[in-house]
């Protein structure tokens, strides 16, 4: 079995994983290393963290795999080239550009730069590497695996089974019929960054009714046996490097929003009425895969399973027993399943979400007088945030490995008590610097969570709220700042097994204030990645409005 | 004081020629090229067939090609 690393890049948020002997050792993205948001290229920082961790070099890899099949991509750019001959020429020219000149030479790429063996150097296909990151990390035994994202070589959404015999293909939907890329068109419609705003469009559907749904299922045709098809004569993402919707679209749904225009109720109407039609189709998917296979649980991956409100309606009302959507469920997830994939799919059940690069006391130390800081090194450094939380600080918190997947999940969170009304507005304005309909997530102790949130019966759908993917009521407005329009959030289950520290912040901040729960949302500003190390914190701190910074056993105070 | 030494009659004919010749150039490589880009796609753009609708069979399993 040896040694794989998992790499996928190209298109956006590049990531390593590396597994060894069956056991996963490390995930990260390179975003957190290059400082670039939503890094693309090739993850060779990320990949040498992965190997620091083991001890390993290139050189005593077994395999490279690589996250998807760069010929039959090209195909696919080639052969829609093509189809959509003559009006396609710009896109054609430059996918060819782009394809010709660098990305269809993956393996060349790898060998070059890292000084692997050619044949070394293996494939796995897009969605394989999502239904291998899904299924294998997961808790089940046996499970029903369904991948929905914009794109891979051909297909957009899969479906799979999986058992202890490994994972078995069923069927896919092939493009340009895409819900991913559906979502995304309307994501560009409404004035949002493509592949990064779509969280976006989700909580802002949250305040619209949805009265285009009717027009929207007008482009997206939804069949009995939960396969769906585009309309192309509304579409051009399939022949246009610069446009997603044809002037027939327009006249459909009217003027597209300007990045930077007015927030109308039309486009929260708008982004309602695409939000439950993603919602419907991708249960409607759930529950054809259950009619099909019988199987008791299902997994998902794809940037769509990062649609946490979807999760939390197939959780509700889908016909499955349980749930499980790994944190990285979207493309920097490939690396992870591609890594299992060439480990000949070892079981590496997630309860942490934790495997990115440490928090090292003595860098911290060292960074910290560097920059002058002043800092203290409290006896219980949870004690002392819970005891600044309750004052209502707004703290940013560095412990352990940073997470994988795009929600922070108290490893580098910024943190700050639920209860004011205020605090959400504090920490948008002040230090997100972010739309103010965006929601903030609570991070609330497990065996807490019932009183705060009606959840599922059974326990259904609790591995998804270890990871922020899935949507739950709340029960009354005790945590108002951690809870979206809707009286929803996004929570995040503490197990104390699993995150020992995070837990007992929780633990002590319940003490003082009844609610063991923090608003959580993700260490960074605005238009950056996630903080990494020390330095990346304590310069963020500095240029915001935070209060303190907890990094490691330090904790620094800005001084007012 | 900077001064520009007067331009020549010669060159200022020789400067415009240049630009007309990019012109020229420019256009003819647009030309080429789409001749080029119908010529080599379009016979090929009536075998590409058509996208597929519904449930396709997945493919096996396989790391060892890239396609």
């Amino acid at each position: 079995m040896g040694a794989v690393l998992g790499l996928s890049a190209f298109f956006h948020d590049a990531a390593a994983a590396l597994v060894v002997d069956g056991e996963l050792i490390a995930f990260a993205q390179e975003e957190r290393f290059s400082r670039k948001k939503n890094d693309a290229s090739m993850p060779a920082l990320a990949a040498s963290f992965c190997l620091e961790q083991a001890g390993l070099g290139f050189e005593d890899l077994d395999r490279i795999v690589w996250h998807e099949k760069p010929i039959l991509k090209f195909e696919r750019v080639l052969l829609t080239s093509l189809r959509t001959f003559p009006r396609g020429a710009r896109a054609f020219r430059r996918a060819m550009v782009s394809m010709v000149g660098d990305k269809l030479w993956v393996k060349s790429h790898l060998v070059s730069r890292f000084g692997v063996p050619a044949e070394r150097v293996q494939f796995s296909a897009h969605h394989a590497s999502h239904a291998a990151s899904a299924f294998l990390c997961s808790p089940f035994e046996e499970a029903a695996v369904l991948t929905v994202d914009g794109v891979g070589e051909w297909a957009t959404t899969t479906t799979w089974t999986a058992d202890a015999g490994g994972l078995h293909p069923r069927s896919e939907i092939h493009f340009p019929h895409s819900l991913g890329l559906l979502y995304s068109v309307f994501t560009a419609f409404l004035g949002f960054r493509v592949n990064s705003g779509e969280y976006k469009v989700m909580g802002l559907a949250a305040f619209g009714e949805p009265r285009y749904r009717e027009l929207v299922e007008t482009v997206l045709t939804r069949h009995a046996d939960g396969s769906f098809e585009l309309d192309l004569d509304y579409f051009t993402f399939h022949r246009s490097p610069d446009s997603s919707w044809s002037p027939k679209f327009e006249t459909l749904f009217g003027e597209p929003r300007r990045p930077d225009g007015p927030l109308e109720q039309r486009h929260k109407d708008l982004a309602a009425s695409i939000q439950v039609v993603l919602e419907e189709s991708v249960l409607a998917l759930a529950r054809q895969l259950h009619a099909d296979t019988g199987a008791r649980n299902l997994c998902l991956a794809g940037g769509v399973a990062l649609n946490s409100v979807a999760i939390g309606r197939i959780i509700d009302e889908g016909p499955f027993d349980d749930v499980f959507v790994q944190p990285a469920a979207g493309d920097s997830g490939g690396a992870l399943g591609a890594a299992l994939l060439g480990a000949e799919l070892p079981r590496v059940p997630l309860r942490s979400a934790a495997w990115g690069a440490p928090i090292d006391a003595d860098d911290a130390r060292r960074t910290l007088d560097a920059r002058g800081a002043e800092y203290t090194e409290p006896p219980d450094i949870a004690q002392a945030v819970a005891e600044l939380l309750e004052a209502g600080d707004v703290v940013g918190w560095m412990q352990g490995r940073f997470e994988m997947g795009p929600r922070a999940l108290g490893q580098r969170s910024i943190l700050a008590d639920p209860r004011p009304a205020d605090a959400k507005d504090r920490l948008n304005n002040k230090v997100k610097f972010r739309e103010p309909f965006r929601p903030f997530a609570p991070s609330v102790l497990a065996s807490f969570s019932p009183e705060l949130f009606e959840l599922p019966e059974g326990g259904r759908g609790s591995w998804t709220r270890r990871f922020m993917t899935s949507v739950v009521p709340a029960r009354d407005d005790r945590v108002q700042s951690a809870l979206h329009v809707d009286n929803t959030a996004r929570i995040q289950e503490v197990h104390p097994e699993d995150q020992p520290l995070f837990a007992s912040l929780l633990t002590a901040l319940g003490e003082r204030t009844g609610i063991p729960c923090s608003v959580n949302t993700s260490f960074n500003l605005a238009g950056e990645p996630i903080v990494n190390t020390p330095a990346d914190g304590y310069d963020t701190l500095v240029r915001c409005d935070m209060d303190a910074l907890a990094v490691g056993p330090f904790l620094v105070r800005k001084r007012r | 004081m900077h001064h520009q030494p007067p331009t020549q009659p010669r060159s200022r004919w020789l400067t415009a020629l240049n630009r007309v010749g990019q012109r020229v150039g420019w256009v003819m490589s647009a030309i080429i090229l789409t001749v080029v880009y119908y010529a080599a796609l379009g016979p090929f753009s009536l075998l590409a067939g058509r996208w597929k609708l519904g449930w396709q069979p997945s493919t096996a399993l396989d790391l060892e090609t890239q396609f």
